[in-house]
Order: structure tokens, then C-alpha cells, then sequence
């Protein structure tokens, strides 16, 4: 039995995680799941999410149900402003985590459809990238193998002068 | 009733302190001969209109009268008043005795720009803030040739200056224009030099780093041992060719074999790793890996694109026990199927179809052998159907004398082209960036910079693909402030995007000549879905004839902004864009000397044809009343448009105002 209002999630690796309704709504997925059960008491299995990353995930949703973010209302700002240095301090620390588990939550994000995490986690990547120098420091960092052949290289690099040689 | 000198604060201020005649605090008061006090001139005035005192109503005896008490000053002197500028801004509030020592500095105060021919005027207190950017100022060359030049000039300045920088042609590299020579004779990189045997009759010219690699096919140098080398026969130097290309050839084929025993073994590593499975149905080219990882799996009930890579914590162990020999078997036909992909897709989607009516794994590789479908089932029931799996897989693979066979065969193919490792990047891709979907690393992409967007170009050949062929626009590229010395790369950059919805090239195309601006504007355009375009400060005369030419077969553009371009009378070419044009929102065309003719232009568009503009933005353009009675005449008239900014112009306080009302009643 559940406790009143708390749903039970089934991680791939049968892990179980009791989670408020309201927090666990806001994957759009489990919302939509939600709606479409009957039985409260139901265990919903969330195949495509290991253990691991779904404590992670709840954790966030857990966080973010308690301190919403008064970001929605300035966020209409400019339109076409693509900003990655505005992650709250919490998010930061949130995503600052290995290579592997960070992809993970990418895409346990998009399969759960939960909007402000997957743009959240997004943004890190892109920080990420925008640490790197140069193309070597971008394969070297995600581990990326150069699939170009020496002369094709060449002409793009030429071709791409213009963002290569400053920071 | 006379208009007050001030702007008092007070609205009640006390009788005593105000002037009979003018009905104003007292300006310079003095008593008269019966003793009431007016200002200075109010008395003067009515000594000279013959009038009696208004107070006792008394013809005045004397002409003379006395300087106020100093108690009487120092109260007028205490009143509290606004800064007379302050309808312009300024909230500054005083004593009125220290007024005209705030007049002096207010901040408020219209200040011309003393450059010629620059005709702004502003505010004192953003003088400094004009001066900084305003194109006519005089400023020391920057390159350091000690000659003084106006900033405009900069550009024209720099294709003379001896201290310029300047790209060297050949290899891209910046360099000063006094040391061209030395650079072409010792350390540009790509000069190109004739090869050292040319007198021994080779014809090459190379750049000069690519000498070294020249040297070792150069026929020439092969047998530069030979005392009699310019006698060497022709049939001679052709069978040394032959040799050389004979041995390169070899040489190819061995590096392609060891390079394919590499990729086994990261194979192997990548097993290990918990990403190690792309997590998409879309790419059928997956299945090699996918299949064998879910023969061993037990639990899973669904097709799934994020499922895969969980079931390796289950599995890692059971693959342990496989042993190696299979796992390269394995590895060797997923090479096969890399190349027979193509053909098994049409097949495996058929077979992927009828799996999922069955709630069965979504495996291609093990459909093909249909005859295979009833172990699946069993494979349920637990463990040790690993190993019986194991053996499915055997089954399915040739065996494997056939199986090598056909390995040597794939390795000459793959020495004739390298395009099958292209073909699918995602199957022995090592990085969990690559793995990611095309949407998920598109959102990460659009979060990127230009800079740091196109640098990923030169990563990998995914990024290229993504760019041009991106699932959706991208949101903003923003090229502000980037310079580009050749023009080609720009053009480059945009035929290599798909799509954007909005492109900043602020300043961007300075350098560029207006051919290739035309060139530029022309592809940007093609853009389906663009939505928002800004040119501004490219200094480009003639982008009015430019967009003229371009803008009429665009069909998504909403927000133009053109301004710092000193197009003068091109600002009548965008008026007449809008003529026909029903899509356009805001046009921004500050900074253009369209004068009094281009606001005209557009008010006459405004008025009658144009009914989509929401804001336009005419600020800094000389337009004088003339052009802002058109404006005004046609906001009467135009009911869409919101916003119509005009600073910085000589309109005259009265036009500004009244503009500002009809705007503000809409």
C-alpha cells in the first residue's frame, strides 16, 4: 500500500521510489500515465530509466516542487536569446556529475518529458563545449573520433579560420 | 499673468513672497516708493505704462525705488525649484538661488557634436558616451603608424597602413604589412615555391610545408643519388613510379588491417562502459550491437529507444562468461552487417513490425532467421538461456572459415573507400555525446554560440550533417563583432546552416565588399523560416538597393533592423519594400541620414499601403518638421503602428510632443 497522494515508481532495475503525485506530475510522461490509471495503487514502471538516474531525477523534481523557480516570468525576455550562464546555483551542482550519468539524465529527461531539466542539462553540455579551445579539445573531452581525412580536415579548418584561432 | 522664470516645486507658496503685478514669486525685488514690493521689471513695466500701484492703487510718486530687505531675498532665495531642463529628464531639485550654478553642469543640457561633419546633438551628460562611438571622431591609427585618422575611416586607413595587419593570402595568418616580403621569403607556411629539383625538370609548385610530403613521391628526389640523373631515361623514372605506387599501395592496406584490429579491440572496451548502446529505433544500422546485447537479456518486454542501454548492469555479467573468441566472432559480423545494412533494412523493418504485435524483442539480425523466433520465447525463462543464445548466434553467423573470407573481402573494400565507417558513425562510436539523438544534440547545439558552433564543424563529420540538415531552425546565430577577412568563409558558413529563424551580422560585414554583401543577403534570405535580421553598423550604403532586390521573394521575415548604415537615400527603397510587403513588424533604420525625403517615404507607405508595421525606428536621421508633420499627418491616419521612435532629430519640442500624444491615444 501507498501512502495517500504518493505513487510508487519501478526503475528498470526494480528499484522502488515512493514520490508525491504533484512532484512526480511533473515528468509530462508519468503525468500523462497518470491520468490514464485507474487504480492509485498502481507501481509504474519506468522501463527506461536504471535506479541510479531515476533517484537523481526525483531528487530534482523533489528539489524544484519545493523551490519553484520565479524564472517563468522573465523568461519571455528576448525571444531568440539562447543564454547557458543562467543556471541557478542548485542546478549547477546538480549537473555538475560525471560524463556518463549526465548523458543519462538527458535522456531520462526526454523520456520522461520533463522540460526544464533536459534544458537545464542541455545548457551544461553546451558549457561544456564552450570550454574547449579547439576541435582537438572537444574530441579529446567527449571522447569523439575524427572521422576526416587529412585533406578534408585541412579544408575545413580553412574554411573555418575565423572561429578556431581566438577563445 | 506672466509665465514664471522657475519651475517651483511648491504649488502654494506664501502671498507675501509674490509679486502683485506678475503673480510670481519675486525675481530681483525692490520697494517702491509707497512701499509694496514688485519684481525688478514688473516695476519697471509699470513705471513705463504710466500705471498705478495695483496694490494701493495709487499713481506711483517717484521713479525711484529700493532694493528689497536682504530677509526677503534669502527667503525667495530658499524656495525649492525643478532644473529647467527637466521636461528633457533631469529631477534635479534646488534652492533657487542655486539654480544657475546647476544650469551650468546639468546633465541635461543639448550638447552638438563638435566632430565634423557629425550633426548629433544629445544630452552633456552622454557626451562622453557619444564621443566614444561616434564614427566621425578622431582617433590615432590603432595598427600604431602614429597618423591621426577619423574612426570611419578606419577600414579605408587599413588597406594603406604600413603597421596594418592584414591575412596572408596563402596561409591565413595574420601578418603587418611592412613585413609581407620577409614573411613570403621565410616563414609563411603556404607560399607557394617551385620544387627544389625543378631544374631536374619537376614542375611541381607546392606550398612551402608541403614540400617535405612532395619530397617523398617526387621522382626527382627518389633518385637524387644517380651522378647522371638529368640523363635518366623516361622509361626508367616510369618504373620507379610504378615501384613507389606499388609499395604506397601496400603500405594503405597494411594500415587499414592493423587500423580494423583496432577498432575490435575498442570494441571490446566500449562493451564494458554502461553507454555503450545507442539509443535510437530509427537506425537500423544499431542492431549489430543491439542484437547480441538483448539475447542475453532476460527481463526486458518492449522495444524501447532509451531501453537498451540499461539492460548492460544485467548483463555485464553474463557477457563475462561468453568467451572472447565469440565476442570477436561477433565483432567481425557486425562489420559484415555495417556494409549489408542497406540491403537488410527494408527486411528488418518488416520483421520489426510483426515483433513489436508480439511483444517480443525488437531484434533485426535475429528475424532474419525466422525459423530462430520460437527460442526467444524460451529465452524467459533465465539464466542459462545465455549460452543457448550464444549458440543462436552461432548459428545464424556463416561459419567461420566463410566468415574470414568474407572479412578479407570487406577489409579490400574498405581499403578502396573509407566511406563505410562513415555510413554509420553511431555503430562504433565510443562518445556519449554522438550517441545522443539527433534532436537531443541539435538542443544542446542550439544553446552554442556561432563561435563555438561552427569550431564543433571541424570536430566530426555528425556535426556537419547536423548543421545543414538540423531538425529544426536554429534559434539565434549571432555573428555581432566577428570579423571576416575572407569572404568566402561567410558564404560558407550560411550554405552550411539548414535553417535559422533569426541572424544577427552586426558590424560582421564590414570588410565585405558589396558584391559579396549581396551574395550574403541572398542566402540569408532563402532561409525558410527567418524571422528576424539585423545589418546594423556595416556602413553599407547601398543595402536599400540590396534589400530592395532581395527582400520581396523572402516570406518569413518580421524584424528588420538597418540602422548605422548611412544609406541615405536607400532609407526610400525599404519605404518601398513596404509597399508590398505584409509580413514586416519592425523596421529599424536609425543612423541613415534618411532626411526629411526618407520620412516622407515611409509616412506615405504608412498611410495608405502598409498595414502590418508595428515599429519603426527613424532616431538620428536629420529629419526636420517637414518630415515630422508627414509622420505626424500619417499616425492620424495608420492605426497599426505602436511604436515610431524619433530622437535625436531636429523636430522641434511641439512636433515631439504632439507625435508622442497621437502615439500615446492609440
Amino acid at each position: 500500500m501507498t501512502e495517500l497522494g504518493k505513487i510508487k515508481l519501478v526503475s528498470s532495475d526494480s528499484q522502488e521510489f515512493e514520490v508525491d503525485r504533484e512532484v512526480a506530475a511533473m515528468s509530462q510522461t508519468i503525468k500523462n500515465l497518470l491520468e490514464a490509471i485507474e487504480d492509485e495503487n498502481t507501481a509504474i514502471p519506468i522501463e527506461n530509466v536504471k535506479g541510479e538516474i531515476l533517484e537523481r531525477v526525483i531528487h530534482y523534481c523533489e528539489h524544484h516542487y519545493n523551490h519553484p523557480s520565479p524564472k517563468n516570468l522573465t523568461e519571455n525576455e528576448n525571444e531568440y536569446e539562447r543564454r547557458t550562464d543562467d543556471i541557478e546555483p542548485w542546478d549547477q551542482t546538480f549537473c555538475n556529475v560525471e560524463q556518463p550519468i549526465l548523458f543519462e539524465l538527458i535522456l531520462a529527461a526526454n523520456y520522461l518529458d520533463i522540460k526544464p531539466l533536459l534544458d537545464v542539462c542541455c545548457k551544461t553540455v553546451a558549457n561544456l563545449i564552450k570550454e574547449c579551445r579547439s576541435p582537438e579539445e572537444i574530441r579529446k573531452r567527449f571522447k569523439i573520433k575524427n572521422d576526416f581525412t587529412k585533406e578534408e580536415e585541412e579544408e575545413i579548418r580553412k574554411e573555418n579560420a575565423w572561429c578556431l584561432d581566438e577563445k | 499673468m506672466n509665465k514664471p522664470k522657475y519651475l517651483y516645486v511648491s504649488k502654494q507658496i506664501k502671498e507675501t513672497l509674490m509679486c502683485p503685478h506678475c503673480k510670481n514669486p519675486f525675481e530681483d525685488p525692490v520697494d517702491s516708493s509707497c512701499d509694496h514690493t514688485f519684481c525688478r521689471a514688473c516695476f519697471q513695466r509699470l513705471i513705463r505704462n504710466q500705471k498705478p500701484c495695483p496694490k494701493c492703487d495709487t499713481p506711483f510718486v517717484s521713479r525711484e525705488c529700493t532694493d528689497s530687505s536682504n530677509s526677503v531675498r534669502q527667503l525667495l532665495n530658499k524656495l525649492q525649484v525643478y532644473c529647467p531642463n527637466k521636461k528633457q529628464g533631469c529631477n534635479e531639485i534646488c534652492k533657487r538661488g542655486e539654480i544657475n550654478k546647476h544650469r551650468h553642469s546639468c546633465g541635461y543640457n543639448i550638447v552638438h557634436c563638435p566632430n565634423f561633419p557629425c550633426d548629433n546633438s544629445y544630452f552633456a551628460k552622454d557626451e562622453e558616451k557619444h564621443l566614444s562611438k561616434c564614427v566621425f571622431r578622431t582617433i590615432k591609427c590603432p595598427f600604431g603608424c602614429e597618423k591621426e585618422i577619423t574612426f570611419i575611416d578606419t577600414d579605408e586607413h587599413a588597406k594603406e597602413c604600413v603597421k596594418a595587419n592584414f591575412r596572408c593570402k596563402y596561409c591565413n595568418e595574420l601578418i603587418v604589412r611592412d613585413l609581407e616580403e620577409q614573411h613570403f621569403e621565410t616563414k609563411c607556411t603556404k607560399y607557394p615555391q617551385p620544387c627544389k629539383y625543378s631544374t631536374n625538370g619537376c614542375n611541381k609548385i607546392l606550398p612551402r610545408d608541403e614540400h617535405e610530403q612532395h619530397l617523398k613521391n617526387c621522382p626527382y628526389h627518389q633518385v637524387r643519388g644517380l651522378v647522371f640523373f638529368s640523363e635518366l631515361s623516361e622509361t626508367m623514372l616510369k618504373i620507379f613510379q610504378k615501384e613507389i605506387d606499388l609499395l604506397k599501395y601496400d603500405t594503405n592496406q597494411f594500415e587499414e588491417v592493423s587500423s580494423l584490429v583496432l577498432t575490435d579491440k575498442e570494441f571490446q572496451l566500449k562493451k564494458t562502459s554502461p553507454l555503450y548502446k545507442t539509443p535510437t529505433n530509427q537506425k537500423p544500422n544499431l542492431s549489430g550491437n543491439k542484437g547480441i546485447a538483448i539475447n542475453n537479456n532476460t527481463t526486458i518486454t518492449k522495444t524501447n529507444p532509451i531501453l537498451v542501454p540499461n539492460n548492460n548492469l544485467v548483463n555485464n555479467d553474463q557477457e563475462k562468461e561468453i568467451n572472447k573468441n565469440e565476442i570477436q566472432k561477433e565483432t567481425k559480423r557486425e562489420i559484415e552487417i555495417e556494409i549489408e545494412n542497406e540491403k537488410e533494412n527494408e527486411n528488418e523493418n518488416e520483421n520489426e513490425n510483426e515483433n513489436e504485435n508480439e511483444n517480443e524483442n525488437g531484434n533485426g539480425k535475429e528475424k532474419e532467421n525466422g525459423n530462430e523466433n520460437g527460442n526467444e520465447k524460451e529465452k524467459e525463462t533465465g539464466m542459462g538461456i545465455a549460452k543457448k543464445n550464444n549458440d543462436n548466434t552461432r548459428k545464424q553467423n556463416q561459419p567461420s572459415n566463410l566468415m574470414s573470407e568474407k572479412l578479407k573481402q570487406q577489409i579490400r573494400v574498405r581499403n578502396k573507400t573509407r566511406a563505410i565507417s562513415n555510413l554509420n558513425p553511431k555503430s562504433l562510436e565510443s562518445s556519449p555525446l554522438l550517441r545522443l539523438e539527433n534532436e537531443l544534440l541539435f538542443k544542446i547545439c542550439d544553446y552554442l554560440d556561432v563561435q563555438h558552433l561552427f569550431r564543433l564543424t571541424c570536430v566530426c563529420t555528425r556535426f556537419i550533417k547536423l548543421l545543414k540538415n538540423s531538425p529544426m531552425p536554429f534559434t539565434n546565430l549571432d555573428f555581432s563583432g566577428k570579423r571576416f577577412r575572407q569572404q568566402r568563409q561567410l558564404i560558407s558558413v550560411f550554405q552550411s546552416i539548414g535553417d535559422v529563424r533569426s541572424i544577427n551580422l552586426t558590424g560582421a560585414l564590414r570588410n565585405c565588399g558589396q558584391m559579396n554583401i549581396i551574395d550574403i543577403v541572398d542566402i540569408i534570405l532563402k532561409f525558410p523560416n527567418l524571422e528576424s535580421l539585423s545589418l546594423s553598423k556595416n556602413f553599407c550604403s547601398s543595402l536599400g538597393e540590396i534589400m530592395l532586390r532581395g527582400l520581396p521573394n523572402n516570406r518569413s521575415l518580421q524584424h528588420l533592423d538597418l540602422s548605422w548604415n548611412f544609406m541615405r537615400n536607400g532609407v526610400t527603397h525599404i519605404a518601398e519594400i513596404l509597399k508590398t510587403n505584409s509580413l514586416l513588424k519592425s523596421v529599424d533604420v536609425t543612423q541613415n541620414y534618411a532626411k526629411d525625403e526618407g520620412a516622407t517615404a515611409f509616412a506615405n507607405v504608412l498611410k495608405s499601403n502598409n498595414k502590418t508595421l508595428t515599429s519603426l525606428n527613424m532616431s538620428s536621421n536629420n529629419i526636420k518638421k517637414d518630415g515630422a508633420a508627414d509622420l505626424l499627418e500619417m499616425l492620424k491616419v495608420n492605426n497599426t503602428l505602436k511604436h515610431l521612435i524619433l530622437n535625436s532629430n531636429s523636430i522641434g519640442f511641439d512636433l515631439e510632443l504632439e507625435i508622442e500624444k497621437t502615439l500615446n491615444n492609440k
